[in-house]
C-alpha cells in the first residue's frame, strides 16, 4: 500500500511545520521535473514547467480547497500547466505525438556512447531470452498504442505489461552488472 | 529503499518508462509516485536508460536487429477463411464484367447482357461474428467462376456497395428485395445471386437463391454440399454449374469449357488466403504488407500466376517470368494482364497497350483495363490521354479510390489544382480510414507550394499508419526543404527504419541533403561517409552508387575542393553505365568550368559528343555542358538555347535529373539580362517542393541567392530583400565565409540600409 508521503508532507506544511514545507518542496520539486521530462522531452521547457507548477502549488496550497487529496490537487495543476504548454505550443495538438517526437529528435540531446553501448548489449541478451520484448519494442518505435501491440504480437494486456516488468528488471540487473554495481 | 507492494503498478513502471500507457494508467501511475518513493526512485534511477531506450537511434536499428533475428516465421494457424479480408477490399480488382465478342458473337452479346448477374456475399450463417469470412471468400470465388463464361456477365458485390452508398444507404451484405429493382436498374444487370453457409465443419453447406431483379421473385435455389472446408475450390464450381443450369442459357453455354475455379487461381486455400490479403493491402497503397503477403501466397503455391504478376511490380520485375510461365493458372481477364504487364517490363509499351486494348474488346467495361492504360499514358507523361482514361473508370465505377488518386496526380501534372484537389478530396471522402489519400494529398500540395499543409497531411497519414513510411520519407523531404536538418533525418530515419528498401541509399543521402543544403558541410559530410560505410559498393546497384558518388562530388565542388570532385566522378564514371556517364559527364563539365579547367571542360563536352553519336541517342547531356562552356564565355544567349534545348530533352521536369538543366537556365536568364524570365524560372523550382528534387538541395538553395540577384537587378528590392533573407537564414551561421554567403549578406545590408 502506499504511504502516502505527500499527502503527510502537505498536512504537516498546512499546520506550519517549516521543515516538512522544505521536505514538501524538495519532493514536489523531482517528481514535478520527472513527469514534465517524461511529456514534454524538451528539458529546458519541462524544467520552467515544472518551477511553474511549484510556485502555484505554494502559492496557493494553504488555501486550496480538496476532496480527493492535497496530491491529486497538486498532480493536477502540473497537468494543467503541461497541457497549457501543449496548447500554447501547436496549431495541431492532435498531431501532437509525431510532431513531439520529431521536434524531440531534433533538440541537442545525444546519446552517451558508453551508456548506449551498455545498453545495446544488455539489450540483446534480454532479447534473447525474451522475444517478444523485443517485438514490443519495435512495435513501440514505430508509434503503436498499447492495444495495437498486443494484438500485433498476440498477448492480453496483462502478460504485455508483465512481459515488460520482467524484461526491465532483466535490463536493470544487466546494467547494474555492466556498470560495477 | 522498500519495494513497492501494489504489483500492478509495479508492471507498470516500464509500460510509463517506455510511453506505453493509456492515458488512465499513466495518470494513475503518476498519481502513485507522489505517494510511493519507490517507484518513483525507481523510475529516476532508470531514466537515463528509458531517454536512450526512446530516443536512441542506433538502439532502435539494434532492438530491430535482434528481434528480427529471434522473431519466429509467423504460420498460418487459423482456418484459411478466418483471414479473409473485408469484402470492399478485396473484390476491388475483382470485377468481373463478363466478356462478349461483339463483332462475332452478336446473340452472344445479347445472351450475356440478358444474363447480367450480381453477387452478393454470402452470410456465413455457421458463424456468428462472421469473423471468418468465408461468406465473402465464397461469393469472390464465384465471381471468377461464373465470368469464365463468354454468356454472362458478373458484376460483383463490390459494385452493390457502391451502388447503395451512391443512394445513401448502408453497405449491406444482404440487399432488400425492396430496392432490389432500383438496384438493378443501377447495375444494368438482371440476376441477383444471393446466398448462406448454413453449416460448416464438418460438412459444409452452401445454398443460394437466383433473383429475377425486374421482378425481385426468386425463380431457382440452388444447395451444393462437401465434406470438408479445404473443398471449398469444388464445392464452387459445383455451385457454379447449378448456377448456370438454372439460367436460360443457350446449349453452346453447358458445352463451353469449364476450368475449376482452382485452375484459374489456385489449389491452395492458404494461398488464395494470402492473396486475398495481399489485394486489400494493395487497395489501400500498403504496398510492403501486399508484397510480403504475395510472397507468402506463392510458398504455398509456386505456380499462382496472379501473385507473381503483382509481386513483380511490388517487389522485384523477375516475377514477371514466372507468372509468364504459369499464366495458365489464371482466368482469361488475368491473362490479359499478365501479358500486358511483360510486354511493358520487356520495353515493349505498344505491345503492352495492345493487349489491355484487346482486353476491353472482350470486356468493354472492364475498370482495371481502363485503368492501367490510364497509369500507362500517365508514365509515358501523355496526360490529357491518362485523364480520359481515369474519367472512363469514374464513370463505371464512380467510388473507385485508386482512380480519384490518380486523377489528383494527372490534374496535378497539368496545373489543374483545383480539380487535383476535387480529386483528392473525393478518395479522401472514399477512404478516410486510410493512410495513402492523405500522403497523396501531402504530395499535391508540395506540389503546390503548400508546405505546411503538406506537413500537415503527411502527418494525419502516419497517425493512420505509422509504419507507412513513404509518408515519413515525404515528410522527411518537407523538413528538408524547411531547413530543418535534425526534423528530416528523424523522418527519413523512420522510412528507413521500417523499411524503404527500394530507395534506402536515396534516403540516406537525403539525411546528407539536408545538411548540405543550411551549409553544416561537416555533418553532411560525415552522413556520406556513413552511407559510403554502410553499403557494399560491389554488390549495390549502378544507379544508387553513383548518387553517392554524386552527392560527395557536388558537396566536394560547393566548397571548393573541384579537384576532390572531379576524381570522385570519375571513378563514378569506371560503373560504366550509358545513363550515368551522361548524367556526370555534364556534371563534370560544370564543376571544370566552375574550377576554371577549361580544357578539362572541353575534353570532357567531346567525349560526352563520341559518346552520345556512339549510341546513336538525344541526351540532354551534352547541351547542359555545352550550356554551361557558353556561360563561362559570356555567350549569353547561345548559353540560354542549349540550357532551353537541354530541358527540352528532359523528358519528365519533374524528375530529379532535370533540375540541374532549369537551375543553370534560370542562371542563364540572370547573366543574359533575362530579368523576369529568371525570377519565373527560379520561382517555379521553390514553389514545388518535389520529392525527386531535393536530392540536389545545394543548388536548390543556391537559386534563392540568384533569385535575390535578380529582384535586385529588376529593382524589386523588397522581394531581394526578402529572397537573401530567406537564402542567410540557416546558412550565414555555419558558413559565413562562403562567397555567395558573404555576397548576400552585404548586399541585403545595403539594400535595408536605402528602404
Amino acid at each position: 500500500m502506499a504511504n502516502q508521503i505527500i499527502e503527510t508532507l502537505f498536512l504537516r506544511a498546512r499546520g506550519g511545520e517549516k521543515s516538512a514545507q522544505n521536505e514538501l518542496f524538495g519532493a514536489l520539486s523531482a517528481r514535478f521535473q520527472l513527469i514534465a521530462q517524461k511529456r514534454v522531452w524538451d528539458n529546458q521547457d519541462a524544467e520552467e514547467i515544472a518551477q511553474d507548477a511549484l510556485m502555484t502549488v505554494f502559492d496557493k496550497y494553504m488555501e486550496a480547497q480538496t476532496h480527493s487529496g492535497y496530491t491529486a490537487w497538486a498532480y493536477k495543476v502540473l497537468s494543467n500547466k503541461i497541457l497549457h504548454y501543449y496548447r500554447t505550443n501547436s496549431r495541431h495538438s492532435e498531431k501532437m505525438t509525431i510532431t513531439d517526437k520529431i521536434e524531440m529528435f531534433a533538440e541537442s540531446w545525444t546519446p552517451d556512447p558508453t551508456f548506449e553501448s551498455k545498453i545495446k548489449n544488455c539489450l540483446q541478451k534480454v532479447i534473447k531470452t525474451n522475444s517478444r520484448y523485443g517485438r514490443i519494442l519495435v512495435n513501440c518505435y514505430h508509434g503503436y498504442s498499447p492495444d495495437e501491440i498486443c494484438d500485433r504480437v498476440g498477448l492480453t494486456k496483462t502478460n504485455f505489461y508483465s512481459i515488460l516488468s520482467r524484461a526491465r528488471s532483466l535490463l536493470k540487473q544487466c546494467l547494474d552488472k555492466e556498470n560495477g554495481r | 529503499m522498500s519495494s513497492c507492494t501494489d504489483k500492478r503498478f509495479r508492471d507498470l513502471r516500464h509500460g510509463y518508462e517506455l510511453g506505453l500507457l493509456s492515458p488512465e494508467d499513466e495518470r494513475a501511475f503518476e498519481l502513485h509516485m507522489f505517494d510511493c518513493d519507490a517507484c518513483f526512485e525507481a523510475v529516476k534511477g532508470f531514466h537515463s536508460a528509458s531517454q536512450h531506450l526512446v530516443r536512441s537511434d542506433s538502439i532502435r536499428e539494434s532492438v530491430a536487429k535482434g528481434a528480427a533475428a529471434t522473431e519466429e516465421m509467423p504460420q498460418p494457424k487459423r482456418r484459411f477463411w478466418r483471414t479473409f479480408v473485408p469484402a470492399t477490399a478485396i473484390v476491388l480488382l475483382m470485377l468481373i464484367l463478363k466478356p462478349w465478342q461483339i463483332e462475332i458473337h452478336t446473340d452472344d452479346e445479347v445472351i450475356a447482357s440478358e444474363n447480367r448477374m450480381v453477387i452478393a456475399c454470402f452470410a456465413n450463417l455457421a458463424e456468428q461474428d462472421e469473423t471468418g469470412r468465408l461468406g465473402e471468400a465464397v461469393s469472390n470465388l464465384l465471381i471468377t467462376d461464373l465470368a469464365e463464361s463468354d454468356y454472362l456477365q458478373v458484376v460483383s458485390s463490390q459494385r452493390i456497395y457502391d451502388i447503395l452508398k451512391g443512394m445513401g444507404l448502408p453497405e449491406e451484405c444482404q440487399i432488400d428485395p425492396e430496392i432490389s429493382t432500383e438496384i438493378a436498374q443501377k447495375a444494368r444487370a438482371r440476376w441477383l445471386l444471393t446466398g448462406s453457409i448454413i453449416r460448416d465443419e464438418p460438412e459444409m453447406v452452401i445454398t443460394s437463391q437466383l433473383i429475377d431483379m425486374k421482378t425481385g421473385n426468386t425463380v431457382a435455389t440452388q444447395r451444393v454440399s462437401g465434406d470438408s472446408i479445404q473443398n471449398i475450390f469444388s464445392l464452387v464450381d459445383k455451385l457454379s454449374v447449378e448456377v448456370k443450369s438454372d439460367l436460360v442459357l443457350p446449349e453452346a453455354a453447358l458445352q463451353e469449357p469449364d476450368p475449376s475455379v482452382a485452375e484459374v487461381t489456385t489449389h491452395s486455400p492458404q494461398a488464395y488466403t494470402y492473396y486475398l490479403d495481399g489485394i486489400s493491402n494493395l487497395n489501400k497503397f500498403y504496398r510492403p504488407e501486399a508484397a510480403d503477403a504475395f510472397l507468402e501466397a506463392i510458398k504455398y503455391d509456386s505456380t499462382f500466376a496472379m501473385a507473381y504478376y503483382h509481386l513483380a511490380e511490388l517487389s522485384d520485375s523477375k516475377y514477371v517470368k514466372q507468372a509468364e510461365t504459369y499464366i495458365n493458372h489464371a482466368s482469361k481477364k488475368d491473362q490479359y494482364l499478365i501479358r500486358s504487364r511483360i510486354a511493358a517490363f520487356e520495353g515493349r509499351p505498344k505491345e503492352a497497350t495492345n493487349e489491355l486494348k484487346q482486353m476491353l474488346v472482350k470486356f468493354p467495361d472492364e475498370k482495371d483495363a481502363y485503368q492501367l492504360l490510364g497509369n500507362q499514358y500517365f508514365n509515358q507523361g501523355k496526360i490529357d490521354s491518362a485523364i480520359q482514361y481515369y474519367l472512363r473508370v469514374i464513370d463505371i465505377d464512380p467510388f473507385n479510390k485508386l482512380t480519384y488518386n490518380q486523377l489528383a496526380y494527372s490534374y496535378n501534372r497539368t496545373g489543374e489544382y483545383k480539380k487535383s484537389l476535387w480529386a483528392i478530396n473525393k478518395y479522401i471522402e472514399i477512404a478516410p480510414n486510410e493512410a495513402n489519400p492523405y500522403d497523396s494529398r501531402g504530395e499535391i500540395y508540395a506540389n503546390m507550394g503548400l508546405i505546411d499543409e503538406s506537413i500537415s497531411s503527411y502527418l494525419t497519414a502516419i497517425q493512420i499508419k505509422p509504419e507507412f513510411s513513404e509518408s515519413w520519407y515525404k515528410l522527411g523531404t518537407m523538413y528538408l526543404y524547411k531547413d530543418q536538418p535534425r526534423q528530416a533525418e528523424y523522418c527519413l530515419k523512420q522510412a528507413l527504419s521500417i523499411g524503404q528498401v527500394k530507395y534506402q541509399v536515396w534516403i540516406d543521402l537525403l539525411i546528407a541533403a539536408g545538411y548540405a543544403r543550411v551549409y553544416n558541410f561537416a555533418e553532411a559530410d560525415k552522413q556520406i561517409d556513413n552511407t559510403f560505410r554502410k553499403y557494399d559498393l560491389d554488390t549495390l546497384a549502378a544507379t544508387s552508387t553513383n548518387y553517392i558518388y554524386t552527392a560527395r562530388a557536388m558537396l566536394l565542388a560547393e566548397q571548393g575542393e573541384y579537384d576532390s570532385a572531379l576524381a570522385i566522378l570519375d571513378v563514378a564514371n569506371r560503373l560504366k553505365d550509358t545513363v550515368i556517364e551522361l548524367i556526370n559527364g555534364s556534371l563534370y563539365t560544370q564543376i571544370a568550368i566552375e574550377a576554371g579547367k577549361i580544357d578539362m571542360a572541353k575534353r570532357e563536352i567531346n567525349r560526352l559528343a563520341d559518346f552520345i553519336e556512339a549510341q546513336g541517342i538525344q541526351h540532354q547531356a551534352i547541351a547542359h555542358a555545352n550550356g554551361c562552356l557558353a556561360l563561362y564565355n559570356g555567350e549569353y544567349e547561345e548559353a540560354v538555347a542549349f540550357l532551353e534545348k537541354a530541358l527540352k530533352l528532359c523528358s519528365d521536369r519533374k524528375k530529379e535529373m532535370c533540375m540541374p538543366h532549369e537551375y543553370q537556365l534560370a542562371y542563364a536568364y540572370l547573366k543574359a539580362g533575362r530579368l523576369d524570365e529568371a525570377i519565373v524560372e527560379f520561382r517555379q523550382l521553390h514553389t514545388d517542393y518535389n520529392v525527386d528534387r531535393a536530392f540536389y538541395s545545394l543548388m536548390d538553395i543556391k537559386s534563392y541567392y540568384y533569385l535575390g540577384l535578380a529582384y535586385e537587378q529588376s529593382n524589386r528590392l523588397e522581394e531581394a530583400a526578402e529572397t537573401y533573407r530567406h537564402y542567410l537564414a540557416r546558412r550565414q551561421q555555419n558558413a559565413p565565409n562562403l562567397r555567395e554567403v558573404v555576397d548576400a549578406a552585404q548586399r541585403l545590408a545595403k539594400i535595408e540600409k536605402n528602404l
